[in-house]
């Protein structure tokens, strides 16, 4: 055969080889992506489950207290301003106000014994901490899924095709709004052990 | 430990992959060092069968020896693969049953429930069932092909010896387990391990009831059926070999060669490379495992504490079938066992790895102490049952 039918042959086998990579890269990356929203949705889900609690909650209360008007507004607000609260950056500042109305109102129910030694009070508080519990795995799992992605799209040879695609990088659900530089510090000295 | 997988936190994928390439090359590798086994049983099944009506048939012996290899052959490579595929399919009920677990009902236990939900959250697994093995051990071991449908096992041992900060470390090192393929490869292991096994469980036995006839008459009679079996084989072999040097026909040297070497292989070579093999796969893994749970629960000591009640001797100690003892947490074997060290050895010792998990940060030197000393109190308190003086 001759020299340019080689050529040829050679030229299509790289653009099929480079076809079929590209391909790779860009199904990784819908996985990758894909597998976080999961992971977002997965938060949603704990979020959700605690401000069903919450309602409750506030009743329980205000039997015992019910002059402590302040507080409980403060509660419902922040969780109705959490469940309006869309992506993870909207969201980590809603949690952080509902986190802490909750505070003040457990600080509240420290002045009434009667309350705190109250049965359904205590289940209550229980399943408020499992609650707090499983939405810290879920912030634990889609933290690091949105990392993942976003090294990724940010590492070479992925940059190519992430750029293309247009794909951002996912914002983090912090516990707290100064949380970005917490997360660079634990990366690094988890690097270095 | 240097190779931590925390400076990499999410790599658990690529481990996944490499797990599951490993899985194939090992199956490849057990498939391929049980033939010899399966051929051994065939042959013995129908050798005779076949013998005894193709001789009859045949007008000269000889020619018969051919269509018997070949019909052995055959009947040993359906009964690998319907033995394949059976043991896939039921791998997991094997080992369940092998190790006496019960299913647990979500009434029970619920600290544990809790534990395995929240932690499978944080693993984005899905929860595995719950099964308890009756037992004042402390172990715990996983089994299943899938992490959707793999089983987590405790013993209620361990439920009584940890905290549950402990019990957090040991599930989410279980979890791990289950969803960066472990386990898979680790059933897979167990049930391939217990055909390649068989012959030579079925021969100690036969050894050790030999040995137990002759218990409480002096040493002198132990060492009569050792003599003897020795000498069997030492004839057969002798007695074979001399047949082939005999005769000039190279199918009926084949015959007695195979007739030679698939006993011996069954008995000896096989489950020594069953185990060697088992070793090679088992030991890194635990490391890496360690690891990963801390990962997922954020807290070294935890897990730490937990080996450390469970790594004092007879803690972990439970009666189990050698060809799953891979899969517990900590070997179940007794300590003075051969095989749990060298070459044989499943788990990496547990000094190490407590070792490892101290250097994550978090425990201090006492704390491991403290829960060392539990552990021992546990062991007195519910295993030996001293009696308080």
């Amino acid at each position: 055969m001759s020299v340019e039918i080689w050529v040829v042959i050679i030229v299509l086998g790289l653009i099929v080889l480079l076809a079929l990579w590209g391909m790779g890269i860009y199904n990784r990356l819908v996985r990758s992506s894909v597998q976080t929203k999961e992971a977002w949705s997965g938060i949603r889900v704990q979020l959700r489950r605690r401000a069903s609690l919450i309602p409750n909650l506030v009743e329980t209360v205000k039997g015992y207290a019910s002059h402590e008007k302040g507080v409980f507004e403060e509660v419902t607000r922040a969780r109705s301003t959490l469940q309006n609260a869309s992506g993870p950056a909207e969201s980590t500042s809603a949690n952080q106000m509902l986190t802490a109305a909750l505070g003040r109102l457990f600080a509240v129910v420290e002045n009434y014994p009667e309350l705190k030694a109250a049965n359904n009070f205590q289940d209550l508080q229980d399943e408020l901490s499992d609650v707090e519990e499983k939405i810290a795995y879920a912030r634990q799992f889609f933290n690091r899924n949105a990392a993942k992605f976003n090294i990724r799209i940010r590492s070479i040879p992925d940059i190519l095709i992430a750029r293309m695609l247009g794909l951002e990088r996912f914002e983090f659900f912090e516990e707290n709004e100064d949380a970005d530089e917490e997360l660079q510090v634990s990366f690094a000295s988890s690097s270095g052990e | 430990m240097e190779q931590s997988s925390t400076d990499a936190p999410i790599l658990i994928y690529d481990r996944i992959d490499s797990n599951r390439r490993k899985t194939r090359w090992l199956l490849a590798g057990f498939v391929l060092a049980s033939v010899p086994i399966f051929l051994f049983i065939a042959h013995d099944i129908t050798g005779i069968v076949a013998m005894s009506i193709f001789m009859q048939a045949a007008s000269s012996p000889e020619s018969a020896i051919a269509p018997i290899i070949g019909i052995s052959t055959g009947i040993a490579v359906l009964l690998l693969g319907v033995a394949t595929e059976l043991l896939y399919r039921y791998s997991s009920r094997l080992v369940l049953r092998l190790t006496g677990a019960r299913p647990l009902d979500s009434v029970e236990e619920p600290t544990l429930v809790r534990i395995v939900e929240n932690l499978c959250i944080g693993a984005g697994l899905p929860q595995p069932q719950l099964a308890i093995v009756e037992s004042r051990a402390t172990n715990i071991y996983s089994t299943g092909l899938e992490p959707d449908k793999a089983t987590l096992v405790v013993t209620s041992g361990l439920l009584e010896a940890l905290d549950r900060r402990e019990l957090e470390g040991v599930v989410a090192q279980e979890l791990s387990q289950i969803g960066n393929g472990d386990v898979r490869l680790g059933t897979v292991l167990a049930t391939v391990m217990t055909i390649m096994l068989l012959p030579y469980l079925i021969g100690a036995r036969v050894i050790k009831a030999l040995f137990r006839a002759n218990r409480g008459r002096g040493i002198g009679c132990l060492l009569f059926p050792l003599l003897f079996f020795v000498a069997m084989i030492a004839v057969s072999v002798g007695f074979g070999l001399y047949l082939i040097l005999d005769t000039s026909d190279p199918t009926e040297r084949l015959f007695l060669m195979l007739a030679i070497f698939l006993p011996l292989y069954a008995l000896f070579i096989g489950p020594a490379i069953a185990y060697m093999l088992r070793s090679a796969v088992s030991r890194e893994r635990e490391f890496l495992a360690d690891a990963d749970a801390v990962l997922l629960t954020r807290y070294p000591p935890g897990l730490a504490q937990a080996l450390a009640k469970i790594a004092v001797p007879g803690n972990a100690a439970i009666a189990t079938q050698p060809s799953i003892s891979h899969l517990w947490i900590v070997d179940p074997r007794k300590p003075k066992s051969t095989t749990r060290t060298g070459l044989f050895a499943t788990h990496p010792p547990i000094r190490e790895r407590i070792e490892a998990l101290s250097r994550m940060g978090g425990s201090t030197p006492e704390m491991l102490a403290a829960a060392e000393a539990a552990g021992h109190l546990y062991r007195d308190t519910f295993i030996n049952k001293k009696s308080k003086h």
